[in-house]
């Protein structure tokens, strides 16, 4: 995944992704049906209130990574503004997929939780 | 190519996914209110660098090092249009180099590597006399040979073969209505064609129950160029030939890959050897002085070579002693039982090409590989050049980051096309080359057939050769571009780095080694020219200029013997009626021709026992005017002598010499031995002639040459041989 060096976002309040979590990102978008590149984008966008951005330039490198290792596919479709666009399918391998990455991200985050949690409650008097 | 055309579809498709996220991403923003530039403009900027996202997303195929090969390759291609000049010069370099050195392998190829398309050809041998010198009577060929009854006792034991054959090259002449030609005949034993392991594509080749005494003639296997040449194609079995104005039934043909046994030389039509009598005038079946089948056979599996020519050695005695019939010539019937026989791999065939052609091939491939390496040098310091004039761009490169192996890939790229490029043209120029070359050895009554053919090694040679050619021209530029330190090349100011003095050292190797490469050239070349001019100098003894050899077959003439010599005389009486002919004679060994007769002489009234052997001719008045040879003292032969006038002749300085006979010979008398066809005879001496060359221009001039006179009465010998009599007549 290629990680954007950009240092000034031009919306202040995004953040950038964490690394190794846009795949998941991406899979989980698509289990709420097929999608195309900038859907994509958008839903995670507007899912994460606006927080997350994905760089385009990870977006589709990462959409034709995943679809090379067959955890996507995708068809050209037309859009409800009739414009041809290709839409991407999670498939049963995607699913197995996110859900160990899904499971790896809770424990993650819960190790995490705790290292940051217990430094609070230290600094507490 | 297919999958090129797969990538290209998957760029348009990728090209076209962006374009529809761009399209949305503007709809979006020109439906939330912005006004469609705003939008157009907002969208780029958060979009960011659109060919930057395709090269990255393009990464993930995997096929990122086969686009850039394509980049480099079309690059490379654009600055070698853009410079013709350096294209051309290198391009003609290198094919002449690849071309020289293809066409000299291709013809070493067919002469010398390509085994016989036969059935495992490592397991054939053939048959040797070890001391063929001693053997009398007439040698039909420059081939190992043996008599009918050598070949048939042989036929009998083979002990150590697995099967036998015996062969010899002849030549029919074939009634195809109308005009008379010579076609290329093979005398065939039996089992032959079983012992090659060649069958046939149509109808039967010859079995043993084909090759039996009094066979007329049972049928003719014929090649398939002779085939296609003859029928067309057509279905040929049950056609009739006229061979030798004797009808013969095709019964079978060879496949095309099969030429025969003689690398070099293809047969047309094959008969089983025991139909020679019935073909030809003089049996030479039951003969022990007739010397003219060469004996092939299929080692036995349990056996080796070496084996085969020991037991060979031991049976000898017995093969020799129960072949001799009472028409040997008795001085020589002891050295006749002291012959042994020997046997040596033939799993290339044997070829009269090879013997005399094959040291010339390799050396002629050990300078045209010269003359590559020279090449290679040659082109070596032109990229060097060009890549010198090509520093600051490439130190442009280097600093804004691009990586050291693609610079060297660039310049390698450019090499690897001049190469292939060259290679094509190597190719054409090869064909071009062989078919000269072979031209050159070729004769008119003996067509060299070469089998040529572009195989999987001579390929693998020229891919090889240019790909050698590739790395040693291109590698050493690319490297020394790429070691160049940016801003060393930019502080030059734009004078490039050649004249450093850290520089020179390639370019000097380069420089020393092109110059060592041509000096061994220019020797071997310097040698080469030196004996080809001994050779072009080397005096035969005679005037070859303006000399024309006709081959002439007077046997369906059907003349009688006693007319011969009449009919002969006046043949050429008229030839030299003919205006611009100053002469004309017979011979029945025309000088050089690889044809030769022997026999053993000695001083009439001295022992036998001081016999000295001898080159013989059989020659017509002005034999000596048409070639040019000074008769030294005595006189030609004229029309006084005659079969009923004592037998005179004229002998060379060197038989003088041999024989011991003086300063003034004239007039002595020597005696030849006795041969099948004629008793012991009494010569007189009539004159002398200087010593010619007699079979070969390369062995030392005819130390013993006679030439006897049948002045023309067409006695035995001049009808006698299997090939047409041949006539020598000097035009001018």
């Amino acid at each position: 995944m290629k990680k954007s060096e950009e240092k000034t976002s031009p919306y202040q309040n995004r953040i950038e992704l964490l690394q190794g979590t846009l795949d998941m990102l991406i899979l989980q978008t698509l289990q709420w049906g097929t999608q195309h590149g900038y859907g994509i984008s958008q839903a995670i966008r507007t899912r994460s209130g606006e927080i997350l951005q994905v760089e385009t330039g990870s977006l589709y490198p990462a959409l034709h990574r995943l679809e090379r290792q067959g955890w996507v596919r995708s068809e050209w479709k037309l859009t409800e503004s009739n414009q041809r666009a290709k839409y991407y399918r999670i498939t049963p391998t995607g699913k197995k997929q996110l859900a160990s990455d899904h499971g790896r991200w809770q424990q993650m985050v819960e190790a995490i939780g705790a290292i940051m949690g217990g430094q609070l409650e230290q600094g507490e008097p | 190519m297919i999958w090129w055309r797969i990538f290209a579809r998957r760029r348009a498709d990728l090209d076209e996914e962006i374009e529809a996220h761009l399209r949305m991403a503007v709809r979006d923003r020109v439906e939330r209110g912005e006004s469609r530039e705003q939008a157009r403009a907002a969208v780029a900027k958060e979009f960011g660098n659109v060919p930057l996202v395709k090269d990255v997303t393009r990464a993930t195929w995997g096929w990122e090092s086969l686009e850039r090969m394509a980049q480099d390759l079309k690059y490379a291609f654009r600055r070698l249009i853009k410079s013709p000049g350096f294209t051309i010069a290198a391009v003609a370099t290198l094919a002449l180099g690849i071309g020289a050195n293809t066409a000299i392998f291709e013809l070493l190829d067919a002469v010398l590597l390509q085994s016989l398309p036969v059935k495992n050809p490592q397991q054939l041998a053939q048959v040797r006399v070890v001391d063929m010198d001693k053997a009398r009577g007439g040698v039909f060929s420059g081939y190992p040979v043996v008599t009918n009854l050598i070949w048939e006792k042989m036929r009998e034991d083979h002990q150590g073969f697995s099967a036998i054959a015996a062969w010899r090259d002849t030549q029919f002449s074939r009634d195809s209505g109308g005009d008379a030609r010579f076609v290329n005949g093979l005398w065939v034993s039996g089992d032959f064609f079983k012992v090659l392991g060649v069958s046939a594509i149509q109808g039967r080749v010859f079995t043993a129950d084909d090759d039996r005494r009094g066979c007329g003639l049972p049928g003719a296997v014929i090649s398939y160029g002779f085939w296609q040449q003859e029928f067309g194609g057509a279905p040929a079995l049950g056609r009739k030939l006229i061979l030798n104005d004797k009808p013969v039934e095709v019964i079978g043909v060879t496949p095309a890959s099969f030429f025969g046994v003689d690398v070099g030389h293809s047969f047309d039509v094959a008969v089983p050897v025991c139909s020679q009598p019935f073909l030809e005038r003089r049996n030479l079946l039951d003969s022990s002085t007739k010397w003219w089948l060469s004996v092939i056979g299929r080692l036995d599996p349990a056996w080796s070579v070496q084996l085969v020519a020991a037991h060979l050695g031991t049976t000898s005695p017995g093969i020799f002693e129960s072949t001799l019939r009472p028409e040997y010539p008795v001085e020589s019937v002891r050295d006749y039982l002291a012959m042994k026989l020997t046997a040596e791999p033939s799993a290339a065939g044997v070829s009269m090409l090879r013997d005399t052609y094959s040291d010339p091939l390799k050396f002629l491939l050990g300078i045209s590989a010269l003359v590559l390496l020279i090449t290679c040098a040659n082109l070596a310091s032109l990229m060097l050049a060009r890549t010198s004039a090509r520093e600051r761009e490439m130190a442009v490169r280097l600093a804004i980051g691009s990586g050291r192996s693609r610079l060297i890939w660039q310049v390698l790229s450019e090499s690897l096309m001049l190469s292939l490029a060259g290679a094509s043209g190597g190719a054409v120029l090869a064909r071009v080359l062989s078919r000269g070359l072979v031209t050159y050895l070729n004769a008119k009554d003996n067509p060299v057939a070469l089998d040529f053919k572009l195989d999987w090694r001579l390929f693998a040679f020229l891919l090889a050769a240019s790909a050698v050619a590739c790395l040693l021209f291109g590698l050493a530029p690319a490297l020394r571009a790429s070691r160049t330190a940016p801003g060393a090349v930019m502080k030059s100011g734009g004078h490039g780095m050649t004249a450093d003095r850290g520089r020179l050292g390639l370019r000097g190797v380069l420089v020393v080694s092109q110059m060592a490469l041509s000096l061994v050239l220019l020797f071997s070349a310097l040698l080469f020219t030196q004996s080809l001019r001994n050779l072009l100098t080397e005096d035969p003894g005679f005037h070859t200029d303006g000399v024309l050899i006709a081959g002439l077959d007077f046997t369906r003439l059907q003349i009688p013997p006693e007319r011969r010599g009449a009919f002969q005389r006046e043949l050429l009486d008229r030839m030299r009626a003919i205006p611009g002919v100053d002469s004309a004679a017979d011979t029945n060994v025309v000088p050089l021709s690889g044809v030769g007769w022997g026999n053993t002489v000695w001083i009439d009234g001295h022992d036998s026992t001081q016999r000295e052997n001898s080159n013989f001719s059989a020659v017509s008045q002005d034999y000596f005017k048409t070639l040019s040879i000074p008769i030294l003292a005595g006189r030609d032969f004229n029309n006084r002598d005659t079969p009923q006038s004592p037998r005179v002749a004229i002998v060379n300085e060197a038989l003088i010499k041999k024989l011991g006979l003086g300063p003034n010979p004239i007039g002595m008398r020597f005696r030849r031995e006795a041969t099948p066809s004629s008793p012991e005879e009494v010569n007189e001496i009539v004159g002398v002639v200087i010593d010619t060359k007699y079979r070969s221009i390369r062995r030392s001039a005819g130390a013993d040459c006679l030439s006897r006179l049948v002045t023309g009465q067409g006695r035995g010998e001049l009808n006698a041989c299997p090939r047409p009599v041949e006539i020598a007549d000097g035009c001018n």
